[in-house]
């Protein structure tokens, strides 16, 4: 098929989902009354179900490039956009807000945002500043140290979990599992404007993810600053998933699962395959999320479960039924 | 014109390159040679502004290499590194040659018209347009190898690189491959750096030599007087032999 037509196809899906995802739910909305200001469907539809629906949107999006650009430059298929310890900063983050501050109740859900925001940006800078002591920067030191502190954090977690009460220790599971539910309207206006900037600024590196994907030696050749394009890069994908876990937690299997569909069955150059892995990302985590919503209504299941449990064996049956890989 | 000066490189206390300096001449056809290990490969990583040496510099036509951007510098000296792997991804010929054109990309890196012509003018130089839309993974080594070299020929600069490209290939590909090199030499004006092994098609191709032997520059000869001057044999710490038939010279081992 035409990669043209399989492009289209593949947005044709993703936009009849993202207009369907918000109509449905434990609440059936009446399309007719959605304009009616006075109406429950209308408060229902653009108070809760939109903003919903954008947040899982943006969060899939850039879950999905995120972990195009990690695989990109580490040249590892099996790896996240939480590979290098930021998802293990926000989690940290947000443990130690539950931990110590939990009594604050009013200010509960913005705290814990704001601690799991430090907690990731303090991550990101650590793993820079550890891989940049050997004064060259590559893939490796950075891959290394990302992944060294991810452990260090997961410890620094599992010591915490040991000793905190049951209420405590759930509310850290539940913040790990990661869940659109607990996402709030003034968390989109802070992940909007940085997802749509990460997304611009990944999409104007996607000459430089191509050469990058073929060895560092062949990129040196061509004249692409290694150093330069990596730290942009870094910096660019570990801010915006501060930004969207600090508030969704770590929603799992997206930024790995994603990337290699699109690129078995679209493309493999970063010019397509980064705008489409955004978009069907994020219509991937709208459908899961509506999944998520409706399944046992009027109660949710957090969203990371049905990403995996509908991603893995998919995920599984495709790389059986092709020979690509 | 090339210009090491003084160039030292170090990891940590073992001297990898000891104060080597020497000059390439546009439009020589040069061969480095030397013992493995000899540091010829991080000479060539030095030459193509790829690591920095610790001590001394590297000018071309009188620039800095180090001084001036990499893209700037990817249009003055272009670079085939050792492939020992074919993991170059799913991409076809033609978009790896494409990746050639990397350092006169706009910001938004849309190929024209041009390039892409100018992708398909240095593919037919180097014989591979009917591969065009081969996957690089489906390639043989001898091709892969010309595609590397299209890629290298569309960054379009004057001098360029290659460490021991032909090491892996058998005798018809490294046939291909090393007449190539010398049509773009002596047809197009390139000027061409080997890194090789290759002393009899080194020695044949009339190259100029510069021998590296445990980090500093052992000699820099012409190929008459490798031969003349038994240079080989002091290199390598071994005897050779040489043998002449329809003016073709080969070196081989006592």
């Amino acid at each position: 098929m035409n990669k043209n037509i399989k492009i289209i196809i593949t947005y044709l899906i993703c936009l009849i989902v993202l207009f369907t995802a918000p109509f449905i739910g434990s609440y059936s909305i009446n399309i007719s009354s959605i304009f009616n200001v006075n109406t429950t469907d209308n408060y229902i539809f653009f108070h809760t179900r939109l903003p919903r629906v954008t947040a899982g949107f943006i969060t899939g999006g850039i879950l999905a490039v995120s972990g195009l650009v990690f695989q990109s430059i580490f040249k590892n298929p099996i790896a996240t956009p939480f590979t290098l310890g930021v998802a293990g900063g926000a989690s940290l983050g947000a443990a130690l807000y539950i931990f110590f501050a939990q009594s604050v109740t009013i200010m509960a859900l913005l705290g814990q945002t704001v601690a799991a925001m430090a907690g990731a940006l303090i991550t990101i800078f650590i793993v820079f500043f550890l891989s940049a002591v050997k004064r060259k920067l590559n893939n490796t030191t950075l891959l290394l140290s990302g992944v060294a502190v991810n452990f260090f954090t997961s410890a620094l977690i599992m010591f915490m979990q040991y000793f905190a009460d049951i209420n405590q220790s759930y509310n850290i599971t539940r913040y790990m599992i990661g869940n659109l539910a607990v996402v709030t309207n003034d968390n989109i206006l802070l992940m909007l404007p940085v997802s749509f900037a990460a997304f611009f600024i990944i999409y104007l590196f996607h000459k430089e993810l191509d050469i990058l994907s073929m060895g560092e030696n062949i990129a040196a050749g061509r004249g692409v600053n290694i150093t330069y394009s990596v730290t942009i890069l870094y910096f660019t994908v570990s801010l915006a998933i501060a930004a969207i876990t600090a508030s969704a937690g770590p929603i799992g299997f997206i930024g790995m699962i994603i990337p290699h569909i699109i690129r078995l069955f679209i493309s493999y150059k970063n010019k397509i395959l980064i705008p489409v892995s955004f978009i069907f990302g994020g219509a991937f985590l709208v459908m899961c999320d509506t999944i998520s919503r409706t399944i046992i209504a009027p109660a949710e299941l957090p969203v990371s479960i049905i990403t995996s449990i509908i991603g893995a064996p998919f995920f599984i049956f495709l790389i059986l039924k092709t020979n690509k890989l | 014109m090339i210009k090491a000066n003084n160039i030292t490189y170090k990891i940590k206390n073992n001297l990898i390159l000891n104060n080597i300096s020497f000059e390439i001449n546009k439009g020589d056809f040069t061969a480095i040679i030397g013992p493995n290990g000899a540091g010829k490969s991080t000479l060539a990583n030095i030459l193509a502004g790829i690591i920095k040496p610790n001590e001394g510099e590297i000018t071309i036509n009188n620039k800095n290499i180090y001084k001036i951007s990499k893209k700037q510098k990817a249009k003055i000296i272009s670079y085939v590194p050792q492939s020992y792997n074919y993991n170059v991804s799913d991409f076809t010929a033609e978009e790896f040659v494409a990746t050639g054109i990397y350092p006169y990309l706009d910001y938004f890196g849309t190929l024209t018209k041009e390039h892409i012509e100018k992708v398909h003018y240095y593919m037919n130089l180097t014989n591979i347009y009917h591969l065009k839309d081969r996957h690089i993974s489906t390639l043989s080594g001898g091709q892969y190898q010309k595609v590397n070299i299209a890629a290298a020929l569309a960054q379009e600069a004057e001098f360029i690189l290659l460490d021991e490209i032909t090491s892996f290939l058998d005798q018809k590909a490294k046939y291909e491959i090393n007449n190539l090199l010398l049509q773009l030499n002596q047809e197009n004006n390139y000027s061409i750096i080997q890194i090789s092994h290759d002393l009899n098609y080194a020695l044949n191709a009339n190259s100029l030599f510069l021998c590296i032997k445990n980090g500093k520059l052992f000699a820099k000869a012409s190929a008459l007087e490798m031969v003349n001057n038994n240079i080989f044999t002091s290199l390598f710490d071994m005897e050779f032999l040489y043998m002449k038939q329809n003016n073709k010279i080969a070196v081989v081992p006592k």
